[in-house]
Parts: C-alpha cells; structure tokens; sequence
C-alpha cells in the first residue's frame, strides 16, 4: 500500500495498470498511480506514485513523487521526492525535499532544498489549454 | 566473497586505505594494517564546530553535530551528518542526514536515510554493493599527508623533531647530499665562513702530537 504513512488515501485519478505499456507523453492534472510501464515523459501537477511493480524509463516532473519500483530518467519535484525500500533510480533528483528509505538504490546528481526547487521546472509550465509555451516558465512567486 | 571469522574479543574493520579486512582489539584506536602497513584510526569522531581539513576518514563513526561546518572530504564506516558538510562523502556502511543537514559534494554509500528537510547538492550513490576505492599511495597522497602533518605540527599536537647538526666530519656528507638544495648552499657557506675564521686566528702550538683535522 503506498499511502501507509502519510494516513490518507491519495488522490490518484489516474491509474495505469499493471499490464499496460505506454509509450510517449503523459500529461495529468491530478496524481497518477503507475502499475505497469511507460516510456517517454510524465508530467503532472499532482502527486506520482509509483508502485513497485512499476517501471518508468522517463522524465518525470509532479508535484510530489512517490518511488516503490524502477526509473530511469530525470526526476523533478516541486514538493517532495520519497524513496521507499524498494526504489530504483538511476538519473537526476530535483526537488525541495527528499526522503530516503534504508535499502533504497539510486545514482546520479541530486539537487535538493528549498533553491533547488525554484531552479526547477514548476509543474504549472504544462501546457495549459492546448497552448504550448516552449522554453518560457514561470517562477512561483515567494 | 566469504568474510573470515573474528575471534572472540576482536571486531572486523575495513582498511581504508587498501580496502581488505584487518581484526583488530575491541577497545583499540589506532592500529597499522597488516596487510598495507599504514596507519588505520579506529575510534570514532564528532565534529562540533567548523572544521577545514584536507581528508576527515577513520573505519569508525563519524557524527557531524549540528552546529558543525565540516569542509573536507570524509570516509568512514557510518556517517552522521546533522550540520553542513562541504567535500566528498564516502561511507562503507549506511549515511544518515538530518533535517537540518546540508551538503555540498558527492556521496556515494551502500545506504543513505535522508530526514524532509536536508538539502543536497552533488552526484549521490547508494548501492548495496558499492566498494569504496583504496587508496592508490601516490605522490598526490603524499602531498596530503604532508599537508596534513603540517596542519597537526601548527597546533601543537605534534612537536617537530629538530634536524641533526651538520659537522665537519667526513660520515656528515652522506647526510649532505640528502639535504634539499638551499639547505646545503647554506651550510657551504657556514663551512666556508668556518674555515676562514680559522685562518684568521692564530695557530695554536701543537700539544702531544694532536693535530686538527686536515682540509
């Protein structure tokens, strides 16, 4: 069970099932539940969990991000990234806050606290309305 | 790999400097290796305040208190960094930083917890297998050491030994030649000076046959 410590249900709208492969971008608003495998980009303004049958070999940016299984690809958080015991990841952390969990796997460069989460991309910067706006972010204003 | 069985009153220890299993007393803190003959600090360390050094490493623990502000690259069997560290973090066991921690530098550790809250900054990896790299013993290690016993010297810690006077005996010259350049310009110039104050002064009369030494 993914939620068992912070002692309420997640909001996970979306879930991809254990026996789904996708291969592309995702783009959610709310949090994302992901079972089964995707390929490409993810990105929300909620909260990711990936459970530990899950493999990503993408780029993540969400709000908080929850890791049980495997990822490959660059990670950014706006809130939190939490490795669990079972975690996997090989690429590049960015959040405000980072949780670990003994027995947890990872290598690559790590940039976390409070700074480190302005630098990153904010998770309002997907495209809302259909329009796209390649190369230009907003700053979440103090 | 299988790991040997330690006797009874002994604890195993990793070598850091050439990375092989020594077993050494329980209550010992500093023993030499028997395999690479360098010096291994067993005791553990706590840091409270700022402190520079090249390297900070010991097979023991190491705790970063908060109010500490280590810039150094640290290696040891378990880390604890509550306070600032700045500088490459190797640890053979598991690394734990608080939430008031802040790091600048690589870690690499077989498993790290980290409290909400610590902020990083650097290349992080946490592998079950990892193997820290041993020492290579290169002249760039020498320089650390040197560095390193200089800083030890400065504080008083360790009072420096006073080099050997250089007379005018001829065995003198092997110890000479060791000497570095400007030292031994220096004492050619005493000898000299030696020598012409001799011819100055007047010859004494020879006494039962005693003669000084020839030039």
């Amino acid at each position: 069970m993914i939620d068992k410590n912070s002692g309420k249900t997640a909001d996970f709208t979306t879930v991809i099932g254990a026996d789904a492969v996708f291969k592309g971008e995702l783009s959610f608003d709310k949090g994302v539940r992901v079972d089964g495998r995707v390929e490409g980009k993810i990105s929300t303004k909620g909260s990711l969990a990936i459970s530990q049958a899950g493999k990503l070999e993408a780029d993540v940016n969400a709000g908080a991000i929850v890791v049980e299984g495997s990822i490959k690809g660059n990670i950014t958080a706006s809130d939190r990234i939490e490795l669990r015991q079972s975690a996997r990841l090989e690429g590049d952390i960015k959040a405000s806050k980072l949780i670990v969990t003994e027995g947890a796997t990872f290598q690559g460069h790590c940039s976390v606290g409070p700074n480190a989460a302005g630098a990153a991309p904010a998770a309002s910067a997907a495209p809302a309305a259909g329009n796209r706006m390649a190369g230009k972010q907003e700053m979440p204003r103090k | 790999m299988v790991a040997k069985p330690t006797p009874a009153g002994t604890r195993a220890v990793l070598c850091h400097h050439c990375n092989r299993q020594i077993d050494v007393s329980v209550g010992a803190m500093t023993v030499n290796c028997r395999h690479c003959n360098r010096r291994v600090v067993l005791e553990d360390l706590k840091i409270k305040a700022y402190h520079a050094a090249v390297r900070v490493e010991t097979a023991g623990k190491i705790e970063v208190l908060r109010k500490a502000h280590v810039v150094a690259e640290i290696r040891g069997n378990v880390l604890d960094v509550l306070g600032k560290v700045k500088g490459k973090m190797t640890c053979v066991g598991p690394i734990h930083l608080g939430k008031k921690a802040e790091t600048e530098g690589d870690i690499s550790c077989r498993s790290m917890v980290v409290e909400a809250g610590a902020t990083l900054e650097g290349f992080v990896r946490i592998d079950p297998a990892f193997t820290p790299q041993a020492d290579s013993g290169t002249s760039e290690d020498d320089g650390l050491l040197r560095e390193d016993a200089a800083e030890l010297t400065r504080t008083g810690e360790i009072q420096p030994t006073p080099a050997p006077r250089i007379g005018d005996d001829g065995e003198d010259e092997e110890v000479e030649s060791l000497l570095r350049p400007e030292v031994r310009k220096k004492t050619a110039r005493k000898k000299a000076a030696r020598k012409k104050a001799k011819k100055k002064a007047p010859r004494k009369s020879p006494a039962a046959g005693t003669d000084d030494k020839a030039e």
